[in-house]
């Protein structure tokens, strides 16, 4: 594992709080740094003024073959300069200066350039570092060496001084903002902490009221955060609970017919059964189990289709004028044939329990196939034209459920019909009943306006 | 004994019938709520076994109706519906008992022989006096259709002296049955008879001396 990656898998809290740590020290000993250079480039631009003027005022007495001992300097008083031959002699030094000795070594001396200023700790006068200037003259004929120096010593116990407050400093500035970070990052971060414990708290799988998790006050990208995961709850908690109701209408469903059948096996062996009795039975069973498979199989198809199985449905050429029993002209659509099929089948079903004329008519146009299913009942309401297409609903309470179809035909035709990008709608039919309208995009290619009754 | 089966899945009910006929019942059958209504209100039958889901009018509405009416007859309840609160629902609306489909028809018999038992006396889901009405399945108690607060202890002193309402109610039987610790309880038949008539007027609950308590209906 990398540094960095030890570092993202860290709390938030830490990882701030160790950025902002390291981002402060950083900015801290950069400026520092920065700092220093800058005060020493100031201190030595003032150092070189005086070592010039120093330098400069020997050199015109050297030039004037004036040389008084000792040599005056100017009145910042550190000032130091010596007169050198080329055989390494003093000829005239400052007060502060060895009279006898070079405040350079020679060969330093000599390789030094005209007018050249520079910092050495390594002159006569020991390890304090000075600030040098040399330059070469001639007096009374001879080529003798000025050498102007000013000590910088102080220039350095600034530094060091400097140096010393940056370390005392900085840390205990790091471990202050150090702290404040983790302190405000810690209370920033306490409504997620409140956030988080509430949603691992939510029980799904609880019936009645909808939990909400408690919206953080104050911080606006929280605030919004906790009200968007109340939304994607109260989302789940309504799914969940059409969910609980389809299971619970679906159980209840299955349990009938299972309850018909083992009612009718216990009593027929309970009771004294001569066997022409038991081929009765035995239809009777039979009739319950095939409702059974029915309701299993539709209950299977409508799980399918919840579950997006449009992309495993076959995407094959499908004529629905001749599913709708019109062999001409083609209404081609783009589907699987067998669920298309089906659709019908559920139309005309709902449509003749309640009707005695039922007509179908398929007709293409504006790249849309149009499937009708009218007939002459009773018709529907505006309201019940929309509740017909919920799971399980069976508007006709007179009637029983033998009868009365299993309360899925519409909304797996209505799913079929979507799963093909297409929709059922219910309107009013010309025939004084119901009129089921199929919409689905025609195939590429198929022919326009055409129409027959079935 | 004659019983009503009110079931609108046909071969469901000509089972329930044959089999109920062998076991000795009388049996009639309805396949709708309506004709169950009118079967259960208009025959004296000494049990009905009711379906929930049925077409017309469902087992619910059957059972309140044939309760308003004063038709005590023990009703089971059966359906495919297995929720806590289809099965609550059912019997606090005056069923006395409910089996869930599919079930065993030894079953059936046992449930039915032990309603038989029991009998057809008045077993009100909502218990009256006079003004009084008090649902125990809601926790509720209304004075002429105005809603009263009442504390649990209150509720249930009150409870049980509507269910007794015909003779006079001791202190002790009071400690009794509303209490879980009567030897600790001391003088709360008092007090609490005394919260009541605060809450319900001073001539609802009557004292009589050296015996006990007394509704008095308004």
């Amino acid at each position: 594992m990398t540094q960095a990656n030890w570092l993202v898998r860290r709390s938030l809290r830490l990882r701030v709080t160790l950025i902002a740590s390291v981002v402060l020290t950083i900015g801290l000993a950069v400026g520092a740094a920065g700092l220093s250079v800058l005060f020493v480039r100031a201190r030595v631009a003032a150092v070189d003024v005086v070592v010039q003027s120093v330098a400069q005022n020997v050199s015109e007495l050297v030039a004037a073959g004036e040389l008084p001992a000792p040599l005056p300097v100017p009145a910042t008083g550190t000032a130091l300069a010596q007169v050198i031959d080329a055989g390494g002699t003093v000829l005239a030094a400052t007060a502060g200066a060895s009279q006898v000795l070079p405040m350079l070594p020679l060969p330093r001396l000599a390789s030094a350039h005209a007018g050249q200023r520079f910092t050495t700790s390594k002159s006569a006068l020991g390890p304090a570092p000075l600030r040098v200037e040399v330059v070469p003259a001639t007096y009374r004929g001879v080529p003798v060496t000025v050498v102007a120096a000013v000590p910088f010593a102080d220039v350095h116990d600034t530094l060091l001084a400097l140096r010393r407050v940056v370390i005392l400093v900085v840390p205990l500035l790091v471990v202050a903002v150090a702290s404040a970070t983790w302190l405000a990052v810690g209370s920033a971060l306490e409504p997620v902490d409140d956030l988080r414990a509430a949603a691992d708290a939510v029980d799904m799988s609880a019936t009645g009221v909808e939990t909400r998790l408690p919206v953080p006050v104050g911080a606006r990208e929280l605030s919004q955060l906790g009200e968007t995961l109340n939304r994607m709850l109260s989302r789940l908690h309504q799914s969940n609970e059409r969910q609980r109701e389809f299971i619970a209408d679906a159980a209840h469903e299955l349990r009938s017919p299972i309850a018909s059948v083992r009612t009718q096996l216990e009593v027929a062996l309970a009771t004294p059964t001569d066997a022409a009795a038991w081929p009765v039975v035995a239809r009777d069973v039979l009739t319950d189990v095939e409702r059974l498979g029915r309701l299993a199989d539709d209950l299977l198809l409508l799980a399918r289709l919840d579950a997006g199985a449009a992309s495993a449905m076959a995407a094959e050429p499908v004529d629905l004028a001749e599913l709708a029993g019109q062999p001409e002209p083609a209404a081609l659509v783009t589907g699987d044939a067998v669920a298309l099929r089906r659709m019908l089948d559920n139309l005309v079903t709902n449509a003749r329990r309640h009707a005695a004329l039922v007509e179908v008519t398929v007709s293409t146009a504006d790249g849309q196939v149009v499937v009708l299913v009218d007939d002459d009942g009773p018709g529907l309401s505006e309201a019940e034209m929309e509740r017909v297409f919920e799971r399980w609903v069976r508007l006709d309470e007179a009637r029983s459920r033998e009868e009365g179809g299993s309360g899925l035909g519409l909304p797996i035709a209505r799913s079929i019909a979507r799963a093909h990008g297409g929709d059922v709608t219910l309107a009013t039919s010309p025939l004084g009943g119901l009129r089921a309208v199929v919409t689905l995009p025609a195939a590429a290619g198929s022919m326009p306006q055409t129409s027959a009754t079935a | 004994m004659r019983l009503l089966v009110v079931e609108d899945e046909h071969r469901m009910a000509a089972a329930l019938q044959r089999g109920l006929t062998h076991a000795g019942f009388t049996v009639d059958v309805a396949a709708d709520g309506v004709r169950g209504l009118e079967l259960a209100t208009s025959v004296r039958y000494d049990a009905i076994v009711l379906d929930i889901m049925l077409p017309g009018i469902s087992g619910y509405e059957v059972t309140k109706r044939l309760r308003a009416k004063g038709v005590w007859t023990p009703i089971l309840i059966t359906s495919a519906k297995d929720g806590d609160y289809d099965q609550a629902d059912g019997l606090d609306l005056g069923a006395d008992d409910y089996l869930t489909k599919p079930y065993s028809f030894v079953v059936l018999l046992a449930r039915l022989r032990a309603l038989l038992r029991r009998g057809a006396a008045p077993r009100p889901s909502v218990l009256s006096a006079g003004a009084l009405r008090l649902d125990p399945a809601a926790r509720e108690l209304t004075i002429d259709g105005a809603a009263v607060e009442l504390t649990g202890k209150e509720f249930a002193m009150l409870e049980y002296l509507l269910r007794h309402q015909d003779r006079i109610v001791s202190k002790a039987e009071l400690l009794q049955h509303v209490w879980s610790d009567p030897e600790t309880a001391g003088n709360a038949v008092e007090v609490y008879a005394g919260y009541l008539r605060k809450k319900l007027g001073r001539d609802v609950i009557v004292t009589v001396r050296g015996a006990g308590y007394r509704l008095n209906p308004l």
